[in-house]
Parts: structure tokens; sequence; C-alpha cells
């Protein structure tokens, strides 16, 4: 079982990973932006946290790299999700750590099995 | 000169120097001193200056030249790889020695003064880097010297590291520390040691007049009281319209002085210009992409803090912008430098960002996908301009042409038959 952050402004979409996450056996605290998701990670021990790209306020990317500073690299594992970059024809590659500091980026249109077995994949990994 | 060395010559030597010597080598030992070999002791010498060995070569102790200047970044690195390329052009096996490192790097776990990294890497010199950089002063060193004074242990490394190189090769450039009196505090100046390796200077000065002649006497009497010969006096990075008369201006008071002028050496921008990569690592920055173009040299610093109908004329041939991360405009317009190839006005080659400020990612995207290597600092625009723009930057073994271009500036422009005949044991 593992603490997993969602940040998401697409309520739809929070709801869709709420309910699979939870289905997993994970325990996920889901906001619509960043700066709600911020206040809240230093009272909770994230294992996880899932952001899509393109938020209102902060970037994806923003809140990436504030909270890789604020909390350092090894406490949770990121997975960012968003078709933006693909429908721009823009590739996001671990090149871009430097403005978008994830462990695994993967696109928003992939099926819930693609995004779960991404999760598995992180949790698995020593954080 | 030892007669115990002549006598090694002259046993070689014998059948072609007559009966008097033949009478020398034959007993085998020293002869004690008598008017006879009085009489003959300074032709012995004569003669051991001038024998050669099987190979040409003059037998006699290896020779060195010690470089030093009169101050920090008048140019002693420069000026020594463009010696160890003059001298190996020669046909000389050069070494290369720093006797006192104060910047180093650790080399298999030990101490090693990064210019003497730099000239193996150059020129793969002969030796080990042990000997080419034998003492080397850590933080604290002085402090706890001064308290516990032994100056013996520092000569004897330098003197033995010193006869190792000399085994191999034919002659050693010395590279001193600063001025002639950098290391006065633990008894190792580069006066003190010049003088144990009993070698000739050759002492670089700015570009100037009065305050350069200034330097030079105060270095010269330093030398001057520890009894070292100076080779001579070259002055260096001297601004091009002013050549004629400061080499006029120098010479002369070098004259005064009883010293030789060798030379001024005109200041050359192309040597100075550093590299992407070097910049990288002075700023401490964040490489945001371009990774393969970080050897990229640069030749002019833009610093965009204005409109960019105001930065685009400012755009030089080698043009650096540093400029605030969230300067989306100066950014698109160093994108844009590239649209005429044949503009002479140049373009951006390189891009600072500042103030920490991180571009869009469709940004990033567009800056992926050009030519352009981008650095991210955190710190603002003026801080990382008055960092880069005050920065001396050293050379690197990959600047062969920075090398080259050093190395002929020394052939046009200084005695460099005075510098050889130091190299034939004169």
């Amino acid at each position: 079982m593992a603490r997993i952050l969602l940040v998401d402004d697409d309520e739809d979409l929070r709801e869709a990973l709420t309910e699979a996450l939870t289905q997993q056996g994970h325990e996920v605290a889901s906001f619509a932006n960043a700066e709600l998701a911020m206040e809240h990670l230093p009272k909770a021990e994230i294992n996880l946290v899932i952001t899509d790209l393109m938020l209102p306020g902060i970037d994806g990317a923003e809140f990436c790299r504030l909270i890789r500073k604020e909390h350092g690299g090894d406490k949770f594992k990121i997975l960012m999700l968003s078709n933006m970059p693909a429908e721009m024809g823009i590739e996001i590659t671990e090149k871009d750590n430097a403005w978008a500091p994830t462990d695994r980026f993967v696109d928003k249109r992939a099926s819930m099995g693609e995004i779960m077995a991404a999760v598995q994949e992180l949790l698995k990994c020593p954080g | 000169m030892s007669p115990w060395a002549c006598r090694h010559v002259l046993q070689r030597d014998a059948p072609r120097t007559g009966v008097i010597i033949a009478a020398v080598h034959e007993s085998g030992k020293a002869i004690p001193p008598n008017r006879a070999y009085l009489d003959i002791l300074p032709s012995l010498e004569e003669h051991c200056r001038n024998s050669t060995n099987d190979n040409g070569r003059k037998e006699q102790q290896v020779s060195g030249i010690f470089v030093v200047a009169t101050g920090q970044d008048v140019g002693k690195t420069t000026t020594s790889i463009s010696l160890i390329g003059l001298l190996t052009s020669h046909g000389y096996k050069v070494g290369f020695m720093k006797p006192v490192g104060q910047q180093y790097v650790v080399c298999d776990g030990a101490k090693i003064d990064k210019d003497a990294v730099l000239m193996q890497e150059t020129f793969n010199v002969p030796g080990n880097l042990a000997d080419m950089s034998p003492v080397t002063v850590p933080r604290g060193f002085v402090e706890a010297y001064l308290f516990d004074r032994k100056p013996e242990p520092l000569r004897k490394s330098i003197q033995e590291a010193y006869a190792r190189l000399e085994a191999v090769c034919d002659i050693v450039v010395v590279e001193g520390t600063g001025h002639a009196g950098v290391g006065s505090c633990f008894d190792m100046s580069n006066a003190d040691v010049a003088a144990l390796l009993g070698l000739k200077v050759l002492i670089i000065t700015e570009g100037g007049i009065g305050s350069a002649l200034d330097q030079l006497s105060l270095n010269i009497s330093l030398f001057r009281d520890r009894k070292v010969e100076i080779l001579g006096v070259m002055a260096n990075k001297v601004f091009p319209d002013k050549l004629d008369r400061i080499a006029k201006a120098v010479g002369q008071g070098l004259e005064n002085m009883g010293e030789r002028f060798l030379g001024a050496v005109p200041f050359e921008a192309n040597i100075t210009y550093p590299h992407v990569g070097q910049l990288a690592k002075l700023l401490n920055a964040e490489i945001l992409c371009g990774e393969e173009a970080l050897g990229r040299r640069v030749e002019h610093i833009l610093v965009a803090a204005m409109e960019p109908q105001n930065v685009v004329p400012r755009i030089r041939p080698g043009s650096l912008m540093i400029t605030p991360g969230d300067r989306i405009d100066n950014i698109l317009v160093a994108l844009n430098s590239k649209l005429d190839p044949d503009d002479a006005r140049g373009r951006v080659e390189a891009l600072i960002l500042t103030g920490g400020f991180m571009p869009h990612f469709t940004i990033i995207d567009l800056l992926k996908k050009s030519w352009l290597p981008v650095l991210m600092c955190e710190e603002d625009t003026y801080a990382v301009s008055a960092k880069v723009q005050g920065k001396v930057f050293k050379m690197l073994p990959e600047d062969t042409d920075k090398i080259e271009m050093a190395r002929a500036l020394i052939q046009q422009y200084i005695d460099t038959e005075a510098i050889l005949a130091v190299a034939e044991g004169n």
C-alpha cells in the first residue's frame, strides 16, 4: 500500500485515477492545482506524486522542480502525465530533467492499464 | 663545472685531446689541486662545455628554463606551452615541472598541480606527474609551516624530482607560481627554487611601461639577491597599437637595469576566448540543452537586459547572450539570430539564462531543437555577467589552435635564439 499525491485540473481524470489506485490498495490525496498539493505534501509521508503537466497557475514542470528542491530527490517518485507535448510534437526524455525532474513521463492518452503499470514500476523501485 | 664531470667526458674524448689530458684520466682519481691541474682546469671546463656525446649533443648537465611572471594571469602557462612547442619543434625532448603548486587536482591519490596535468595531457611530456609536481600547498599548509619551519624536505623533494626529470629529458621548462617572491612564506619563493635548481630565469611582465618596470625591478632584485641569472624579460598581452612604443620603452628600462629584453608579444584575443563548458563550470550552471556544443568558443558577451529591438544590433560573431530566463522575447531573438547565415553581424552562439527562471517547456523545446547550448544559473544577470567578464580562462589540452597561436606569437615576437641557447647549454 502506498500513499499517492495526485494533481490534475481535470476532475473526471482525477476521479478515474483515484478509483483505479484505490482499488490497487493505495491511499490517494488528490488536488486540482499545484499550490494546494504543495501545502499537503509536508503533512503526509508520500511515496509517489502523479501530476499533470498543464496545470493552472504553477505548471507541472515547475511543481516538480519546487518539490524536488524542497524535499530532495529520494523522498518520493514523480510520474508526469500529459498529452500536450505529444500533440505539439515535443519529445520529453530523461535529458529534460533540468526543467522537469520526473522519474517517468507517460502520455495521458495511454490506457489506464499502461498508467497503472507505470505506477507499479515506480513503486517497486527503492525511493 | 665539477672536475669529476669533466673527467667522465675526457675519458671518452681522450684520444682527441692529447698527452696532458691522458695523464688526468689514466690516474682514474681526482688529481689534488696543484699548479698543473689549476693551469689546465679552465681548458678542461671549456672542453666539457664544448664536448659532445656519441649522438652529437652536448655532454653536460641537462638545462632548464625557469619561467616566472611579475604577477598572476600575465601569461606564464601560455608562455610555458609556447616554449615547450618551440623547443620540441627544434628536436629537444622537453619536460615540464611546476615545483610548487597551489591549485591541484588529485591523480591516483597524489596531489598534482593543474598546470602539470595540462602539460602532460597537451604534450605527453616525459616523466611522471609526481615528479612534475613535487610540492603542493594545501589549505592550512603555510600557517602550519610558520610554526614548524622545515624547508629541507621541500628542497629535497624538488631537487630529487628535477633529477628524475633530467634523466629523461633534454631540457625542462620549470614554471613558477606568481611573482618572484611567491612562496617566501614557506622558504620556497620562485627565486629560492630557481637558485636551488641552478636555472636561468625568463621573466614575463604585463604590457605597460611604468608599473611594469617597477614590478620588474622588485622581481629582479630578489633574483639577484639569490644569485639567479636572468635569461631575459618578455612583455606579454601588449595592446597591439602600443606594441612598438612599449617594446622600445621597456627595452630601454631593462637596459638601464642591466637586463636583457627579449621582446613584446601583442594581446591576441582569440587565445582568451572560453568554451561554453568552461563557463558552465565557472558558474556551476545547469546545462539545459546542447551538451554536444560545450566545446564551442564564445568571443563576445551580450547582456540582454533591454528590449529585443535594442538587443538585435548588439549581436556580434560568437556572441554569448546572458539574459533572465523569463525574458522569452530575448530568448526568441537568440533563436532567430541565425536567420541569415551570411549576416556579418554574426549570431548568438550560446545562451545563459539567469535568475533561476525556467522558460515554458514549449520554449525549451525550441531551444533543444536549435544549435544553442543553454546554461541555467540561479544567480541574477549582473552577478553572472560580472563573473564571466572578470575571469581569465586558462588553456585546455584540446585548444590545439590556441596552443599553435601562442607558439607562433613567441616565434614571431621574441628573441627565441636566447632561449634556444639555453637548450644548447649556454
